[in-house]
């Protein structure tokens, strides 16, 4: 479990990067999205404990993790969007890594690399963007930690590869890990969201579980605009509208939808829905 | 408790964490034998020590050897600067390593290589050691004798210098952004200027006034500013010794500091 209290962090000449956020992030898969500069990127760091908050704090499970203490730090992994090894292979890289984390399984090293066509025994430098992605996604996901950071994981994936990222997060994220997942495009591992959290300009808009979201309001495809729509858009003559949910039906959460409707003016009007008392 | 226990400092996680620098230090160790090796053998040829060539190559040599040793921490450079710090290693741990490293196994592995060499080509092709032949050098010059406490002197100076290079090498590497290799390469060139610079104006300080000294005495003006030289260095490295250790415990909090707080954004 994640827990962030007041949590701000700004750069230097006073860019404030994240603002005053404060929330609680249960175990699960959870959607972290944000326009360019929101404080995705910032706030995934600060998770990570490679940036210290200016104010307040981030908890891993009731621990500082800006303290940087080993039990702290080995029950996070961060794999950011860029990475640098001077290791020929990811076995070799593994080799060494993973001491430092006590829930790591060689096995579904193995299984995840097998999955995407890898043995862990290619030259990293010959091989692909992709296949260099797929190869550290393979081995971030057998780390086993309790919380594991995505920065924008399916970059440069084929999109079978995306079909097997996403079958491979659902099978070996446990009950008890959380995963934030940072990512402009929605769509790839979308049936994979338990959660979401929604930066803006350096503010935490939301974060809340799917379910909860769904309870207060609906997503709808309709001919003409619905007259209670809290925000909509047309496209290809339908209007994809966002509802009140106030006869508890079901529909499936339409991440963009809800992302366009946080940047737009009918921010406060969601948000107001979606934090309503049942 | 078991947080307590894990959060202690521990000597396996010092080892783990130098594990992840495991093929940038093989590849150091290879390097530096190949190149320790081959400046050796390249005094064979000079090996007359009678000959006024002797020394001056060998400590053209010698500084090859000794800035394999400022540039060690260059092998800290090439790991991703986010992995590094999220690893579950304490700072001191961390710091642990490296000065271990820089200050202890590779200085005593890359001078086993050099008087290993030194050893190997006095008792087989019958090279003189360089402390006899160096005096030799300067007292058939100057006819001026090295005293072995003027030899102790110099030898604490130059490890206390070395030790001042590398930590101030290892700092830059560490706190750089970018290029941490090319920075790191090219920083003990910088001091060595520097210290070039300086020593050079102490120097002339010293020639300077035991010059004019000797022509107030009528004495011999070559002899008697070596000799004042000579007399002055047990002195004047010490001092130079002490300022630098002082340097380097400035040089290791900062060092510390700057591991502990780093941020990678």
């Amino acid at each position: 479990m994640i827990t962030i209290k007041n949590l701000t962090y700004s750069y230097r000449y006073g860019i404030v990067a994240v603002d005053d956020a404060t929330a609680v992030i249960n175990p699960g898969i959870h959607l972290l999205l944000g326009e360019n500069g929101a404080g995705k990127t910032t706030l995934l760091h600060i998770m990570a404990g490679l940036l210290t908050p200016k104010e307040g704090e981030c908890l891993i499970d009731n621990e500082n993790i800006s303290l940087r203490m080993p039990s702290a730090l080995q029950r996070v992994f961060l794999l950011p969007d860029v990475v640098s090894l001077p290791f020929k292979t990811i076995n070799q890289f593994a080799e060494v890594h993973s001491r430092f984390y006590p829930n790591f399984s060689i096995r579904d090293l193995n299984r995840n690399l097998k999955d995407f066509g890898l043995t862990g025994k290619e030259n990293f430098d010959t091989l692909s963007l992709g296949m260099r992605r797929k190869s550290l996604l393979a081995y971030a996901i057998a780390l086993g930690v309790d919380v594991l950071l995505l920065d924008e994981p399916a970059n440069g994936l084929d999109i079978t590869s995306k079909k097997t990222l996403r079958s491979m997060l659902a099978r070996c994220v446990g009950e008890e890990q959380t995963v934030i997942i940072s990512t402009h495009t929605v769509s790839d591992l979308r049936e994979l969201y338990d959660g979401v959290l929604v930066l803006s300009q350096g503010h935490l808009l939301l974060a809340q579980w799917t379910w909860e979201i769904l309870e207060h309001i609906s997503f709808t495809v309709t001919p003409i605009p619905p007259a209670d729509a809290l925000y909509i858009e047309q496209n290809l003559g339908l209007f994809h509208s966002i509802v009140p949910n106030t006869d508890g039906s079901s529909s499936d959460i339409n991440y963009g939808l809800l992302y366009s409707a946080l940047m737009s003016n009918a921010r406060e009007d969601v948000l107001l829905a979606i934090n309503q008392p049942q | 408790m078991e947080q307590e226990i894990k959060n202690k400092f521990s000597w396996q996680r010092v080892w783990e964490f130098g594990m992840i620098y495991k093929s940038s230090i093989k590849v150091q160790l290879l390097l530096y034998a190949v190149i320790t090796v081959l400046s050796y053998i390249a005094i064979i040829p000079f090996s007359d020590v009678t000959s006024t060539h002797f020394i001056p190559i060998y400590s053209l040599l010698s500084i090859v050897v000794a800035y394999e040793l400022y540039v060690s921490p260059v092998v800290f450079g090439r790991i991703d600067e986010s992995l590094l710090a999220q690893l579950p290693v304490k700072t001191s741990e961390k710091v642990t390593f490296y000065l271990l490293y820089i200050l202890v196994l590779l200085p005593c592995y890359v001078e086993a290589l050099w008087y290993g060499s030194n050893f190997i080509g006095n008792h087989l092709f019958g090279i003189a050691d360089v402390m006899t032949a160096s005096n030799t050098f300067v007292k058939e010059l100057y006819e001026v004798e090295v005293s072995s406490s003027v030899f102790i002197c110099g030898m604490v100076n130059s490890i206390m210098q070395t030790a001042a290079i590398v930590m101030t090498t290892l700092f830059v590497v560490l706190k750089a952004h970018g290029q941490r290799v090319l920075k790191g390469l090219l920083t003990p060139l910088v001091i060595i200027i520097s210290i070039g610079v300086v020593s050079g104006i102490g120097g002339f300080i010293v020639a300077i006034t035991s010059t004019v000294t000797a022509l107030s005495n009528s004495e011999d003006v070559g002899e008697h500013v070596v000799q004042s030289l000579v007399n002055r260095m047990p002195v004047m490295t010490m001092c130079i010794a002490t300022l630098m250790l002082i340097y380097c415990v400035i040089i290791g909090i900062y060092t510390y500091r700057l591991v502990r707080n780093r941020q990678i954004s």
